[in-house]
């Protein structure tokens, strides 16, 4: 291994978990992730001259990358449409069922939501995007976005419950 | 939700994240990264580093021509630096060498025969009006008197200060320099007739600048990255390239007999088009309005993927189960562009008065002003279910307003008369960077022009 992949590698091992942990959440499954994780590293080798260390930590370009990443796939994805009018109605929250969750449980809670819902509870809920910011990324309008986001939650919040109910009857 | 957002925020950006096998990538991952680390040529430096060589090569290709042209065609060459200057094969102007005495002071005479080899810098010249010419006299309170010399048979003419000839203004006509005044001493200077070497050519010498106004047709064409067609082939993605209209005003310098700068400002709109497919359900039970659905969707274009809402319709009773549509989308983008190119035309025969071909290369700077989408139809496929063309909303795409290219064209150029040229032109340009770029999914602009200009030359 030459200096130049050594050093990379070096900088893969450092960033691998926390960047596949961003690749996890907004991916489907594990292989996926694998496939957006791929991409993000590469992306992140090729603009790496592009980093400005005045403008805040490595893992913090290298994590808006990857989120790009996924996002450019997910955009891909979408073309797909989805009718507005769909109105879910979902119980209302159970965040104490969900403080008793593993990461792993709540991953694939936010794995099983749809794209748009799932992209948009990641952007704004975890990643700290601003709904304006979510609307120029995903070229939908903040309303929209805030739409998507409010239907991700009581979503989640019917599968938190549900799968509440399910470990409830098995210890039951 | 404050409470319910905290948790999953913090879970996720906690510094106490679990690492379990699950949230481990496997080696593969590395291994399909690795072969991507070896650094590539940067391919923009190559793009300015090919537009240094060319410009080289043309710069060098001009000096060799005007250094070949200089040597050979001696005081041809000099006579076309003169402005608004007329000469052929009977006509020669004779006047001093642009010398400040005798400012506005020209005549004619006709060119006959070449004098011999010893008197290589003569010409047997004879005066149209050789008996005004001579015998007028005329005061010339501010200059030096100048000595009357029969000027109609003795060859060279020779002229001296003491007497006053007549002062003969002719419009248009300026400084030739094949009649030097030889300042020999003060008292017995005289007129050198210089031989111009029999290329006294047929021509009207062109005047240096002109400006124009260029106008026809432009044919739009995409070439989009293969990533980006790639990935939306499922879709059955269609860009269409497509003609449109430019119109231009130009300015032009004429270096020499063989070479033109050009450069002005062109406006250029076009339409063009694009489509695919998409899945698309159609919720009787979630109508708002009566037999309506509303939609936003994300649609693909050449520049791009982009939001859009729109209305299906619903014209008769299809029950209340959900239909699942494969629907075709057919899009509109109307461009404005303006372009600035600069130019070296290339006159292989020389410019003549006559019908004469040209080449030409150069760079154009493009700034996209606009480019507006709009559906122009969605096929549902079904009959029960249309769309309302009135409801669409379809963004614009954000794409990089400007962009550079590299251009060449041929053309022939025709002297309508001294003062006018009319070209019919044909151009090919390709784009250097990409009017859309969004990491791997690129479109670039190539375009060819096919137009007819008319100039003025002053």
């Amino acid at each position: 291994m030459d200096g130049n992949k050594r050093a990379a590698h070096l900088l893969y091992d450092a960033h691998k978990n926390s960047l596949f942990l961003v690749c996890l959440r907004y991916a489907r499954d594990k292989s996926q992730a694998q496939d957006y994780l791929q991409e993000s590293f590469i992306s992140i080798f090729k603009n790496l001259k592009q980093f400005d260390i005045s403008r805040g930590a490595f893992e913090s370009w290298a994590k808006r990358v990857a989120i790009n990443t996924c996002l450019m796939d997910l955009r891909k994805k979408t073309l797909y449409s989805v009718s507005l009018s769909e109105a879910e109605k979902v119980e209302s929250t159970a965040d104490d069922v969900l403080s008793d969750l593993s990461l792993k449980e709540m991953l694939a809670l936010i794995q099983q939501l749809p794209d748009g819902y799932k992209t948009v509870f990641n952007m704004y809920v975890i990643d700290g995007y601003s709904h304006k910011e979510i609307a120029e990324v995903l070229n939908i309008s903040p309303s929209t976005s805030k739409t998507q986001l409010m239907k991700a939650r009581l979503l989640l919040q019917k599968k938190i419950v549900n799968l509440h109910q399910v470990l409830n009857q098995d210890h039951g | 939700m404050d409470r319910f957002d905290d948790i999953w925020k913090n879970r996720f950006n906690g510094s106490d994240k679990p690492i379990a096998d699950w949230g481990v990538p496997d080696d593969s991952v590395w291994e399909g990264i690795e072969p991507h680390i070896e650094e590539k040529p940067d391919r923009k430096l190559l793009w300015w580093v090919s537009i240094g060589v060319i410009i080289s090569l043309i710069l060098l290709f001009s000096i060799l021509v005007i250094f070949k042209n200089g040597k050979t065609a001696g005081l041809t060459s000099e006579i076309r630096k003169i402005e608004g200057a007329v000469v052929d094969s009977q006509l020669a102007v004779i006047a001093p060498k642009e010398n400040e005495i005798f400012d506005n002071e020209v005549q004619q005479g006709r060119v006959e025969e070449q004098i011999s080899e010893s008197s290589k810098n003569t010409i047997l010249y004879k005066v149209e009006e050789p008996q005004t010419f001579i015998q007028t006299n005329i005061d010339y309170s501010d200059h030096t008197n100048i000595a009357q010399t029969n000027m109609s048979n003795n060859f060279p003419h020779t002229a001296n200060l003491n007497t006053i000839y007549k002062k003969e203004e002719l419009d248009n006509l300026k400084f030739l320099p094949f009649l030097k005044l030889e300042l020999e001493n003060n008292t017995t200077p005289s007129f050198s007739f210089y031989n111009i070497e029999n290329k006294v050519e047929p021509i009207k010498l062109p005047k240096i600048f002109s400006i124009g106004f260029n106008a026809g047709a432009v044919y739009w064409k995409h070439r989009i990255s293969d990533q980006y067609t790639n990935d939306l082939s499922p879709f059955d993605f269609y860009p269409t390239d497509d003609f449109g209209w430019q119109a231009a005003i130009l300015g032009a310098a004429q270096l020499g007999k063989y070479f033109e700068l050009k450069s002005g400002v062109r406006l250029e709109k076009v339409k063009v088009g694009s489509g695919h497919n998409s899945d698309l359900d159609y919720d009787p039970t979630g109508e708002v309005i009566p037999n309506t659905n509303d939609y936003e969707s994300i649609l693909a274009t050449p520049y791009g993927l982009t939001a859009a809402s729109f209305v299906l319709n619903r014209n008769i009773d299809i029950g209340s189960d959900e239909v699942a549509l494969k629907v075709d989308f057919h899009s509109n983008h109307n461009i404005t562009n303006i372009n600035v190119p600069a130019e070296l035309g290339f006159y292989p025969f020389g410019k003549k008065k006559t019908i004469t071909p040209f080449v030409k290369a150069g760079v154009g700077y493009n700034y996209v002003s606009k480019i507006s989408n709009e559906i122009k139809n969605i096929d549902t496929h079904h009959s029960a279910i249309v769309f309302d063309e009135s409801s669409q909303t379809f963004a614009n795409p954000d794409i990089q307003n400007s962009f550079f290219d590299l251009r060449a064209g041929a053309g022939i150029n025709y002297q309508l008369t001294n003062r006018f040229q009319l070209n019919l032109l044909y151009d090919f340009s390709r784009g250097i960077n990409p009017v859309f770029e969004q990491d791997n999914y690129k479109t670039v602009i190539d375009r060819q022009y096919l137009s007819l200009e008319l100039k003025s030359s002053f």
